[in-house]
């Protein structure tokens, strides 16, 4: 009984079968590749990518009007609630559109919305709300939204993302380099020029508590 | 009798350092520079990092050179060391000035790790002071127990510690433990042409110049008339000559489409750890197949970063 043992028969078969579904496989990975609806299929994840990012638009830059520059200049301060230098806001939102691509269509779809929002509310633009009404727009902001929440709004609110991404983290960051220093108690913020004496003294505060 | 001539490849700390000391000695330089000019006092770029909190990506590292690999355990990404445009990595920098100590030299000798250099701290020691003059170093070893010895002092007095380093120094020392300042190439003092320190707050881009930079020696080179700056230039190899001697650079504007040979009596790699390493084996020919100063092969390899 010294016939061949079965199972190398199979194996063999199973090998050739495998050879057979990886050739075409190959082959259809490689049609697709060539083919238009690779180029279909590409085309649909950048759209999907772009529609769940937040980026900007890379539109061209440009001088703010000054309806938009006021409805800046109220958010910071209804943000911040703290005396400021509005001086650094009003500079810096300036110089973003009219430098950063993007920017200036980001502040003025903005300021649009925050106005529209403003006049269903309180008939009036969001500049000459008053704080209470602002504070209500503004309630929207969520800064810890999860991942996937902010995947969703992305979809169907994706100016209100760039807002918070772009306009409100962007207000708190200068003020934590700027002005919250003096609210700290130092005379000025870093990026200023201190001499060298004041640096080597206790803070304001401290001095006057002394 | 011939103009003696020299091509410094970087115009970092470094080339820009060495194309000074040669058209000092009489040398008509040229310094090629791979990337782009970078304007000098970094008024610009300060104000858009500090009032605009931008880094516009023409002062950034290209991305011709980005995602660098690396092995090992070291910690940082070289990508955000290196900077490739004219003055190089130390427009960007905090401009701390230590010095090794005498035992850095003999780690091995003295510790068991590592290997000891080919010279010592004594050695080296009149150039530290060289460099310190040069970069303007203000400094003291008044209330640092660990300075290593120096034959001449800090050409500027030091920073005095902030008011808060001076609350900790205060508590550190009932503990035994010493804070003390630290020397740093920041005019404490208006010193060779740059102003004074206006205390900015931050140091890594200095608007007005007291912080060190090469672009203010690089300035000073070039308005000799001696020095000509190649900007957006990229060196591709070195050519040796049958003696073995480096005689010609073939250089390539970033734009354009073919290379030229500039020749020159003294050539000076410069280009940082990295590119310097590239270039060299780059430069491979038929008796240096492994490139050039590698007979050794270990050109490239056993790499660190500065580590103070």
């Amino acid at each position: 009984m010294n016939r061949p043992a079965p199972q190398a028969r199979t194996s063999r078969r199973r090998f050739l079968q495998l050879l057979g579904v990886c050739a075409l496989g190959g082959f259809f990975a490689a049609w697709l590749l060539r083919s238009r609806l690779w180029n279909v299929a590409a085309k649909m994840v950048a759209v999907a990518r772009q529609r769940t990012d937040p980026v900007l638009a890379p539109t061209a830059p440009g001088a703010l009007s000054a309806g938009t520059l006021q409805t800046l200049e109220a958010v910071t301060v209804t943000l911040v609630d703290t005396p400021v230098e509005m001086s650094h806001y009003v500079g810096y939102f300036q110089w973003r559109a009219g430098n950063i691509a993007g920017y200036r269509d980001l502040y003025e779809e903005c300021a649009r919305g925050l106005d529209e929002a403003a006049s269903r509310a309180a008939g009036l633009s969001f500049s000459r709300c008053d704080r209470d009404v602002r504070l209500r727009i503004l309630g929207r902001v969520d800064l810890n939204r999860s991942g996937i929440r902010t995947v969703a709004m992305n979809l169907y609110d994706r100016s209100w993302i760039r807002f918070e991404q772009y306009v409100v983290r962007e207000i708190l960051a200068l003020f934590v380099r700027t002005d919250g220093w003096v609210l700290l108690g130092y005379e000025t913020w870093p990026g200023t020029p201190r001499g060298l004496d004041s640096y080597t003294q206790p803070p304001r505060a401290h001095r006057s508590a002394a | 009798m011939s103009e003696k001539t020299a091509a410094v490849v970087g115009s970092g700390i470094v080339g820009t350092a060495i194309a000074h000391y040669l058209v000092n000695r009489g040398y008509r330089v040229d310094v090629f520079e791979k990337g782009p000019e970078y304007p000098y006092p970094h008024r610009q770029p300060f104000t858009e990092r500090t009032y605009y909190r931008y880094v516009n990506p023409a002062y950034t590292l290209p991305p011709t050179i980005r995602d660098l690999e690396y092995s090992g355990d070291y910690a940082k990404n070289p990508d955000d060391e290196r900077f490739m445009r004219v003055g190089g990595s130390a427009t960007r920098w905090q401009a701390l000035t230590l010095r090794m100590l005498p035992n850095d030299f003999r780690t091995r000798s003295l510790y068991g790790h590592g290997n000891d250099w080919p010279l010592d701290y004594a050695d080296l020691e009149p150039y530290y002071c060289a460099a310190e003059g040069l970069l303007g170093v203000s400094g003291t070893d008044a209330d640092n127990p660990f300075a290593p010895p120096r034959s001449r002092p800090y050409p500027l007095p030091q920073f005095d510690l902030s008011y808060g380093d001076g609350l900790i120094a205060e508590k550190l020392r009932a503990a035994g433990i010493v804070l003390h300042t630290t020397p740093q190439a920041r005019t404490r003092q208006a010193y060779d042409g740059r102003p004074a320190c206006q205390n900015f707050g931050m140091c890594t881009v200095c608007p007005i110049g007291a912080r060190y930079s090469p672009n203010h020696h690089l300035a000073a080179t070039i308005a000799t008339g001696r020095c000509r700056l190649h900007t957006n230039t990229s060196v591709r190899r070195i050519i040796v000559d049958g003696a073995g001697r480096a005689k010609s650079l073939l250089c390539q504007g970033n734009d354009a489409a073919t290379p030229t040979e500039h020749a020159a009596q003294v050539i000076v790699v410069a280009c940082g750890a990295i590119e310097s390493v590239r270039l060299l084996l780059l430069s491979a020919d038929g008796p240096r197949p492994e490139g050039i100063g590698n007979d050794a092969g270990h050109l490239g390899k056993h790499f660190v970063f500065h580590h103070t």
